[in-house]
């Protein structure tokens, strides 16, 4: 498997404020001192509780927040795209049209979108529902239009929150298989996940966070080993502290 | 975002929302005409028959008035919230953020070109010359146009900052209203001292040009219009300039 990084953290550190009332501002750091490499075609676990800044680290490295404290190197030209259902959609507007929206939303011309539709019906299987507006759907067939559309982003570093299937049993199973396929065949991915079993089936390595900072790396059984031994410990489990800015 | 990707998603954006607004009301895009056409027959009865305070043709100056109003006030303050309102969307993808008060811009822009078209054919009927001057018209509307694409910028740049601007813009739009000449000639109620005051604002220019080309059938001050216009150019540079700054601090302060 090829090595070299497609983006590198060092020392990178986020932290939130909240507006706990009008005047004051609390501090909550999500994220300390990571130091990450991800190579091409690795899909790399990311584990830890709720809290923990797994999120954080995921909108971090698709560019969408910029880390307080380290730097960020990318490799000229690397995409990353976040694996979101329902992204930009608009519950008076078709199936069809939300479809298309998505995809735009994803960075692709309207050209593009539409080249890639017919794919995307089918792999939704809603029939003629796809000509009707979204407020009539199911949240299960919002979650096949939604997945679908995902599906499309081919970016160069795939970055999963959980997301592996959705639906009822059938699509659950179809959408987890297409993820996977895409997972295995080449696609580096980030994926966050509460399934051990997800992460040592799919990730070639992987690495707990805790209280925003990395407890643990490496391979995958190894760290999910150590993840269970901890998670199996008597502890009062507190969220995150709430700093006074 | 490529610029290609980035232009056919806000025109695609804007019409989509259009057909959802549309597809949400009884009366649909009739409302986009009736909104300012009330207010001219709200004005035309309170200054032109109660208060006797009526100009040249009075509900010709009014429509020019309301329907101008209506595209500034409705695209600002609709363009104000707009990074806000697209907080949880900017948390899943990278996308420039300009594109939020951009769509709206366009959206309220596409209304505005139905306004203009019905404002069109009612001035093939009335009463008024057709003059030379009405060539200048798609100038004078590019002028304003630039004025609202610049204003709508820079209000959604500073809102996410300044969580209270969508209340001070409309409070700021209700007092506009009243001293920007929309139901009433500045040049004719207003103290020549106090004119340039009036004029400052350039809403009160524009419109004084609309109705001196379209009712006076005169050229408009061409002077006037190269000023508005290479301010409102410099006002949507630095604007551009503040929310390409700002572009991946908006995610972190909307959650706030």
């Amino acid at each position: 498997m090829p090595t070299s990084p497609l983006v590198e953290l060092t020392g990178v550190g986020c932290t939130y404020y909240i507006r706990s009332s009008r005047l004051r501002l609390r501090r909550f750091e999500a994220l300390r001192g990571i130091d990450l490499s991800i190579r091409n075609g690795e899909t790399l676990g990311v584990i830890g509780q709720n809290g923990a800044g797994k999120s954080t680290l995921l909108r971090i490295l698709n560019r969408i927040l910029i880390p307080n404290t380290g730097s960020i190197r990318y490799r000229p030209g690397i995409t990353t795209a976040l694996l979101t259902l329902r992204l930009g959609f608009c519950p008076d507007l078709t199936g069809r049209e939300n479809a298309t929206l998505g995809a735009l939303y994803m960075g692709y011309t309207r050209k593009e979108a539409e080249a890639r539709m017919e794919r995307i019906l089918t792999f939704a299987e809603l029939g003629d529902w796809i000509n009707e507006p979204i407020r009539s759907y199911s949240t299960g067939m919002l979650s096949r239009l939604g997945f679908a559309v995902a599906l499309e982003m081919e970016p160069d570093i795939l970055l999963v929150d959980e997301t592996l299937g959705v639906g009822d049993a059938y699509f659950r199973e179809k959408s987890s298989a297409a993820l996977r396929q895409k997972m295995c065949g080449g696609q580096t991915t980030v994926l966050v996940s509460h399934e051990p079993e997800t992460i040592r089936r799919l990730c070639t390595r992987v690495i707990w966070l805790d209280q925003g900072m990395v407890r643990a790396a490496g391979d995958s059984g190894t760290v999910l080993e150590q993840y269970h031994e901890h998670m199996l410990e008597p502890r009062g489990d507190n969220p995150p502290a709430l700093l006074d800015k | 975002m490529r610029l290609a990707s980035l232009l056919d998603l806000l025109f695609y954006q804007a019409r989509a929302s259009l057909r959802a607004e549309i597809s949400r009301l009884y009366l649909n895009f009739v409302w986009w005409v009736l909104e300012p056409c009330t207010s001219m027959a709200i004005y035309y009865v309170v200054f032109g028959i109660f208060m006797n305070h009526s100009t040249k043709h009075f509900s010709l100056f009014l429509l020019i008035g309301t329907t101008q109003w209506q595209w500034f006030s409705a695209t600002l303050t609709h363009s104000t919230p707009s990074i806000q309102t697209a907080s949880e969307l900017m948390q899943h993808v990278d996308i420039p953020k300009i594109v939020f008060p951009l769509e709206i811009v366009i959206r309220d822009g596409y209304k505005h070109l139905f306004v203009l078209l019905l404002m069109g054919l009612l001035l093939a009927v009335y009463p008024v010359p057709v003059a030379a001057a009405w060539l200048s018209l798609p100038l004078i509307t590019l002028v304003q146009g630039l004025c609202i694409i610049a204003a709508a910028i820079t209000l959604a740049a500073c809102c996410p900052f300044l969580p209270d601007l969508p209340y001070i813009v409309s409070v700021v739009l209700n007092v506009l209203v009243f001293i920007s000449g929309v139901f009433f000639d500045v040049d004719s109620f207003v103290l020549p001292q106090h004119r340039h005051i009036l004029y400052l604002n350039p809403m009160a220019g524009l419109l004084r040009e609309y109705r001196r080309v379209i009712i006076d059938g005169q050229w408009p001050n061409w002077t006037y219009l190269a000023t508005v216009a290479l301010g409102a150019g410099v006002c949507l540079l630095a604007s551009v300039l503040v929310i390409k700054r700002f572009d991946r601090v908006y995610p972190r302060i909307c959650q706030q």
